[in-house]
């Protein structure tokens, strides 16, 4: 129902910035994730959109319409909180009506509205209680309900799921996005968590200081992260420094006069670093040799292997250094301390970049 | 070698001597009994003298009868005449809490919420009416709205704006009691959560829509509690009344009046209703402060929204700022002007005579003895009722502070605040009858009695922050501390009691200022014996208006630097 484009927007908070000249455009009916640390802009992006901060520069549009100056309350826009912020002397259903009341709509068929989104959100039940009376995942499904029941068409969410434990908030990020598309509404989702992105969105923001890094579908995202950061950032991996050589079409990294296969359009004798995620990093056993058709298959041997529930967490050590692996549990493969793997990838595995110094600062996201 | 080893044997003596006194005393019986004590104390103070009133009200029944509803010669006159005072207090009361409150919330809200220059003076100057005398403010109010000296000169009038009566009295009474509003929410509103207000927006509503819907729930039992203690405050002051009345006499004035008259039946009887009345308000209060909604649920969102428009909420900011300065600040401190303008002479007729310096320091009856003395005899006051309050008044609030019983807790906790709602006339009257000729004899009214007055009804006064403090002082530590041994009391004195400083002094402070400007139960209880804001009184009463200024200015810049102290010493307890 809306489209949402933000142009040119600039926030300084005093002399600190918060974005800096960020541009963005969510087609009507788009799922928008923005992904980043803390400290990244989210919630400053998210306060702007729904008017609780104004911009220092640029211009906010829904559907081609500046809003820039029009106030939060005349927005229409459904915002749903990390810390969910229901109103704490008024019962789920008085916080869901709220805005219907506060906006002078027809009640009674905001009550209709209200019932569908209680039991759309599995919370019937709940309407009478008050927010200390029930749970994490229950507060933010009401928060939810709330930021909807008001005639929102944008939906901005800032890190709704943070506060949750682990499997509720698996469960509320589909539920979310059925949600969400159902209703067919434009949302834009603030999340630190890469694959809370995955899950919910349609399209992913990669925010570093302030500032969009990538912006794209979340396979474009993961294959191919504009920079160290943002493959950094998607999940675990492990660096590999060396040269690049061209030869025969194909391209290879040098780690120690050890050859790896690699994609890459680098120049040969360029410096560069190839991350691989552990999800990638595939291992077999020895007697798998010549069984696996792989692009790159070198001999190692395993350090430590700690079992984290669904896979493994392994370290191995392969061209002469520790590289970081997730193994599925449940495969034949020997994890076990000081035993010998096949330790395979494929070209497309590595996200290559040109090495430059200043990179290492990046280290700690 | 040996004196050196001597030094810490005695030490360790005094340590292992000390740490076995608070064993004993930590026995469950020995607690008991002090508990027992505690409790004691506060009925012997403040709930016996009640108790008592009412238990002579019954049994001399017959005497009350006969001098209130049927003298042989005015009838029921007496009765009608108590009726027509306490009709007066509660229209006053009534018109200065609405007052109060229309100008104290918002004033509230810009002290809690606005960043400005001078924003902690402001704080300050809203605060100071609180800690005045109530009769150096009544008297500094007199001289500005109702004699030719104040407000009157700017038109050139030969008489003040409004004479003794029930708008000066009005007048009066905003000023001492428009703090207690403001300070009960101002720290509430400066608590609330923001991000509440900022989904009430993104929902739709407006400023004035969220403080009404969102805020105003949370704030209302602090206000509630705030509202109370100004109605209250209103009804039962003396000083300032004494002073700007005239002919006119609300109840505590008449309590007071009567009382040098020697009427006490009918005395003890309108001391009887007044703490009556002053309980059921309280205990309504407490009963359904949490349970009364809001009278509107309502929502007009338009209107609403042109209330919360930039325009409205700054002409409202404005308006409160200057109501207080015209109706609450500068009145009050007036009495300085004042002093400066009679310093050497009449302004009128520059007669020196007539001046502050000749009244107070050349004439015959050197007045500045009179005031000196008095001076002495309210700070002797003011620091003994500091002290033993604090004494009695620590137990108590750690009784109520750890107590599990719900009930009796919620019981204890109301009682506590008794004295701060019932008219502090009645309550000096009441301990006069129990403590004096009337009732157990021990006590002619005199310094002895004013002090017991004194630590009566600033007992709350103490008690209340102490409670506070004790609440937030984590019981984690008192658990760490016996998981090593301590007993109870050794614990206290090493965990607690470090963590209780501030709100010690803070509870000193808050005592001794009030004790420092008590006049109603002061006068009933003084005998021959005068402070400080009787003294005033006396003063005006005699018309020597430059030594009343005099003493005024004295008792405002005491109050002052309590005023500082105390923020300083609240202040300090935040940065912690």
């Amino acid at each position: 129902m809306v489209k949402l484009e933000l142009k040119n927007i600039t926030k300084y908070y005093g002399k600190r910035r918060g974005v800096e000249n960020i541009n963005l455009t969510i087609e009507d009916g788009e799922y928008l994730a923005v992904l980043g640390s803390t400290g990244a802009g989210k919630t400053t992006t998210m306060y702007l959109v729904a008017g609780l901060l104004s911009p220092s520069e640029g211009r906010i549009l829904f559907n081609g319409e500046d809003v820039t100056n029009v106030p939060s309350e005349d927005r229409n826009v459904g915002f749903v909180f990390e810390e969910y912020n229901l109103f704490p002397r008024m019962s789920a259903e008085s916080n869901v009506l709220f805005g219907p009341i506060v906006k002078g709509l027809d009640l009674s068929d905001s009550r209709q509205v209200a019932r569908e989104m209680f039991s759309l959100l599995n919370i019937t039940g709940k309407e009478g209680n008050f927010p200390d009376e029930i749970s994490g995942g229950q507060k933010q499904r009401v928060a939810l309900a709330r930021a909807i029941v008001s005639n929102a068409n944008l939906l901005v969410m800032d890190d709704p799921l943070r506060a949750l434990d682990a499997k509720i908030r698996e469960i509320l990020q589909i539920e979310l996005r059925n949600l969400v598309k159902d209703l067919s509404l434009t949302c834009i989702h603030a999340t630190h968590d890469t694959q809370e992105a995955m899950r919910v969105a349609d399209k992913i923001a990669v925010f570093k200081d302030g500032a969009i890094v990538q912006l794209g579908t979340p396979e474009e995202v993961y294959n191919n992260p504009v920079s160290i950061y943002v493959a950094k950032f998607l999940g675990e991996t492990t660096e590999l420094k060396g040269t690049i050589k061209q030869e025969k079409n194909k391209s290879f990294l040098i780690v120690d006069n050890i050859k790896i296969e690699i994609e890459t359009d680098l120049k040969s004798g360029t410096k560069a670093v190839a991350l691989i995620p552990a999800e990638l990093a595939d291992i077999y056993s020895i007697s798998e040799k010549g069984k696996i058709t792989y692009d790159n298959i070198i001999e190692a041997e395993i350090i430590s292997s700690k079992c984290v529930g669904e896979f493994f967490d392994v370290d191995l050590i392969a061209f002469k250094q520790v590289i970081k692996a997730k193994e599925l549990i449940g495969r034949n493969v020997p994890l076990t301390e000081g035993s010998k793997v096949l330790f395979a990838t494929d070209k497309g595995d590595f996200r290559v970049f040109p090495f430059e110094e200043d990179e290492n600062d990046e280290k700690e996201i | 070698m040996v004196a050196g080893e001597d030094k810490p044997d005695l030490e360790v003596k005094f340590r292992r001597s000390l740490l076995a006194t608070e064993k004993w005393l930590s026995k469950d019986t020995v607690l008991s009994a002090g508990k027992a004590v505690t409790v004691g104390i506060f009925i012997l103070i403040v709930l016996g003298p009640i108790l008592y009133l009412l238990f002579q009200i019954i049994i001399s029944w017959g005497d009350i009868n006969e001098t209130v509803f049927n003298d042989p010669i005015l009838g029921n006159e007496a009765f009608l005449s108590m009726l027509r005072s306490i009709g007066l207090s509660f229209e006053i009361a009534a018109i200065v809490t609405v007052f109060d409150i229309l100008v104290g919330v918002p004033m509230a809200w810009i002290l809690a919420r606005y960043e400005f220059k001078g924003k902690n003076i402001l704080d300050t100057m809203v605060d100071l009416p609180m800690a005045v005398p109530t009769s150096a403010l009544g008297f500094s109010i007199y001289l500005f709205w109702g004699t030719n000296n104040g407000i009157s000169r700017l038109y050139n009038s030969q008489v003040g704006f409004a004479s003794q009566g029930i708008l000066l009295i009005i007048l009066a009474h905003v000023a001492f009691t428009f703090p207690y509003v403001t300070r009960s929410i101002k720290g509430i509103i400066a608590d609330l959560d923001l991000d509440l207000e900022k989904a009430g927006r993104t929902l739709g509503a407006s400023p004035f829509t969220i403080a009404k819907m969102i805020s105003l729930p949370m704030v209302k039992e602090g206000l509630l509690a705030g509202t109370v203690l100004a109605f209250t405050r209103s009804l039962g002051e003396t000083g300032a009344t004494l002073i700007v009345s005239g002919v006119y006499q609300t109840a505590p004035v008449v309590i007071v009046s009567w009382m040098k008259g020697l009427k006490i039946p009918t005395t003890a009887f309108l001391a009887f209703i007044l703490i009556i009345i002053s309980l059921l308000l309280l205990a309504a209060v407490r009963i359904f402060a949490r349970k009364v909604g809001l009278p509107w649920k309502k929502v007009f969102p338009r209107f609403e929204r042109k209330l919360s428009s930039k325009k409205v909420t700054r002409t409202r900011d404005t308006f409160s700022i200057a109501l207080f300065f015209l109706f609450v600040f500068i009145p009050a401190l007036f009495v300085i002007v004042f002093l400066f303008q009679w310093w050497g002479g009449s302004p009128f007729s520059g007669e020196f005579e007539a001046g502050m310096i000749y009244q107070v320091f050349l004439a015959p009856d050197k007045k500045i003895n009179e005031i000196m003395t008095a001076l002495v005899t309210s700070l002797e006051i003011a620091l003994i009722v500091t002290i033993v309050n604090l004494l009695i008044a620590t137990p108590m609030a750690l009784m109520i502070s750890k107590m599990k019983n719900k009930k009796v807790k919620g019981l204890l906790d109301g009682l506590i605040d008794i004295p701060l709602v019932i008219p502090s006339s009645a309550l000096g009257f009441s301990i006069f009858f129990l403590w004096g000729s009337n009732g157990l004899h021990i006590l002619s009214p005199g310094f002895a009695m004013i002090v017991i007055a004194h630590i009566s009804f600033t007992y709350s006064y103490c008690v209340r922050p102490l409670i506070g403090s004790f609440d937030s002082i984590s019981t984690m530590y008192d658990e760490a501390a016996a998981a090593f041994g301590a007993s109870k009391i050794t614990a206290f004195r090493t965990v607690t009691l470090p963590f209780l400083k501030s709100g010690l002094i803070a509870a000193a402070i808050m005592t001794f200022t009030r004790s420092m400007s008590e006049t109603g139960a002061t006068i009933i209880c003084m005998g021959i014996e005068r402070t400080i804001p009787v003294l005033l009184v006396d003063f005006f009463e005699a018309s020597t208006f430059p030594a009343a200024a005099f003493a005024s200015t004295i008792l405002i810049i005491i109050s002052f630097v309590m005023l500082i102290l105390l923020r300083l010493v609240t202040r300090r307890k935040k940065d912690a």
